[in-house]
């Protein structure tokens, strides 16, 4: 058999079955590869070339089905990693409306509705923009920092207020300017409006204030009538003071959770990148393999290729020498 | 001598039946013919042997720089792993400092309600004191998982660094592999040529006798 016969079964040829027959459309000119052992193909170095073609395919075959898995794969990490980018943003504290913006935005459309006379659309705009409100990490982040602002002051002014009363009139002047002085302070530190400085100057003022109110007690004379109201008012003070602390608390729990949420999407977006990387990497290695693969078989068909051309040119030559010699 | 590329091949070549071929990669089967290599290193001819010593070595190479990389492989994949766990132990240590913290708060904030709410001024302080001290606890009890979280933090960078290394290492080995199949190529395309030569010479006494 020649090696021009036997390169009909190549794997750019129609494909080798596992049972040896051709597949596709076109019709060859070569007869159909009978399977290994027959007298079709009874020659050993053209049996190792078919064999050694057939495993050519298998492993071919077999690297690009690993491939197109793991293809798939990377596109369901790459889904996965951008919905987890997503669910991250999505609980950013600065993403959704804001406290003013949502109640703004409730009262707009209840307003909107019931004017039109729309009672049940007005029920479900409010259900709705109540549930992004709750679902608005920006609402909760707004909730808190106001909250606290108010239960800060109320504290102070509750405090004042009471101090006033218990030292009496006398007294009032010398805690309204006790009063101003803490007051300003805490604003300063709050909000850093004098620089690196800010929380030194509030912190002063705030001592400064606390003195303040303190040498109003050495001038405090007794409870009069208007005193007792100023306490009730103190306390009316405090106890919205408190309030607005205990919502500030709740707020925090839940802006914390939203904090902890961006942690575990960015863990999952991070999870969905390695898995990326994995996927490439790995995808990178079998096809160098492949590559490898196709190059040692290719050898290894030529090789059996020479030594079928070799073994023809020897029997022509054997054939040659004999009807010489007849 | 047909000329060989790869040991593999030279395997078939010594086992033309694709069944024999299989069958001797079995776990504990004894292959009916001599290990090609061995053969080629036994033959006496100093060409086989050394492009037979020359495929030993690259094979050794190879499966050695293969089962390396394989090794890093797993060690970065663990890696990444652990990245990911000390970064979701971050969130829970972040809920878990404001669950403290808020609950603090409110207790604060409830005690001075409360507190404001008696007639008692020094029952009313006491609550509000007590509220303060809540407070105080809890932002104390907070400072622990927060410590936690800033060591998640700290224990997610020493991850993603070893797997980074252990990605270049894998990296590198595989280089390597690809360097001993090329050395193991460079060994066979000399005994072909070897072969090649060795056959003309053959030849060229032959015609000359």
């Amino acid at each position: 058999m020649s090696a021009a016969a036997v390169s009909g079964l190549r794997p750019s040829q129609p494909a080798v079955t596992a049972t040896g027959t051709t597949t596709g459309s076109d019709a060859t000119l070569l007869p159909d590869a009978a399977p290994l052992g027959m007298s079709g193909l009874d020659d050993a170095l053209s049996l190792l070339y078919l064999s050694m073609a057939q495993e050519g395919q298998h492993s071919l075959q077999t690297g690009e089905s690993r491939v197109q898995t793991a293809e798939k794969q990377q596109q369901k990490a790459l889904g996965d990693e951008q919905a987890a980018q997503q669910r991250e943003q999505a609980n950013e504290a600065n993403h959704g409306r804001g406290l003013f913006s949502s109640v703004g935005h409730l009262v707009g459309d209840v307003a909107g509705d019931l004017t039109h006379g729309h009672v049940i659309r007005a029920a479900k705009d409010a259900a709705s923009d109540v549930n992004a409100a709750v679902n608005s990490p920006a609402f909760w982040n707004d909730l808190e920092q106001g909250a606290l602002v108010v239960a800060k002051v109320s504290a102070v002014v509750g405090s004042a207020v009471i101090t006033t009363a218990s030292f009496g009139a006398g007294a009032g002047s010398i805690v309204a300017a006790a009063f101003v002085l803490s007051a300003g302070g805490e604003v300063i530190s709050d909000t850093g409006c004098l620089g690196k400085q800010s929380g030194l100057i509030g912190g002063g003022l705030e001592v400064a204030g606390a003195v303040t109110g303190l040498a109003a007690g050495f001038g405090a004379t007794g409870l009069t009538a208007a005193s007792k109201v100023g306490l009730g008012i103190g306390a009316a003070f405090t106890g919205l003071g408190g309030e607005a602390e205990t919502v500030a608390g709740g707020a925090h729990v839940v802006n914390q959770g939203f904090a902890a949420n961006v942690e575990s999407a960015s863990a999952d977006a991070q999870r969905a990148i390695d898995q990326n990387g994995e996927l490439q990497q790995m995808i990178g290695w079998v096809l160098d393999d492949l590559k490898a693969s196709d190059k040692s078989t290719k050898r290894a068909e030529q090789s059996v290729q020479d030594a079928i051309q070799g073994s023809d040119q020897a029997t022509a030559a054997a054939s040659a020498s004999i009807s010489v010699k007849g | 001598m047909t000329a060989i590329s790869t040991t593999q091949e030279l395997r078939s070549a010594t086992y033309p039946s694709g069944e024999l071929a299989a069958s001797s990669a079995d776990a504990g089967a004894t292959p009916p013919l001599p290990d090609p290599l061995s053969a080629l290193l036994l033959s006496g001819d100093p060409g086989a042997e050394l492009a037979a010593l020359a495929v030993q070595s690259g094979e050794r190479q190879e499966t050695t720089a293969q089962t390396s990389r394989d090794i890093e492989q797993k060690i970065e994949v663990d890696e990444d792993g652990q990245q990911v766990a000390a970064m979701e132990k971050k969130a829970d240590d972040i809920r878990s400092a404001g669950i403290l913290e808020g609950a603090g708060m409110a207790a604060e904030g409830v005690a001075s309600v409360v507190g404001g709410c008696l007639d008692s001024r020094q029952l009313g302080d006491a609550i509000g004191h007590g509220g303060k001290a809540a407070d105080g606890a809890a932002t104390l009890g907070a400072a622990f998982p927060k410590a936690e979280a800033a060591r998640d933090d700290a224990n997610a960078a020493a991850a993603k660094s070893a797997a980074d290394q252990a990605r270049g290492a894998a990296e590198d080995l595989h280089d390597a592999k690809k360097s001993a199949s090329d050395f193991i190529s460079a060994a066979l395309d000399f005994y072909r040529e070897y072969t090649s030569a060795q056959a003309s010479a053959q030849s060229a006494a032959l015609h000359r006798a």
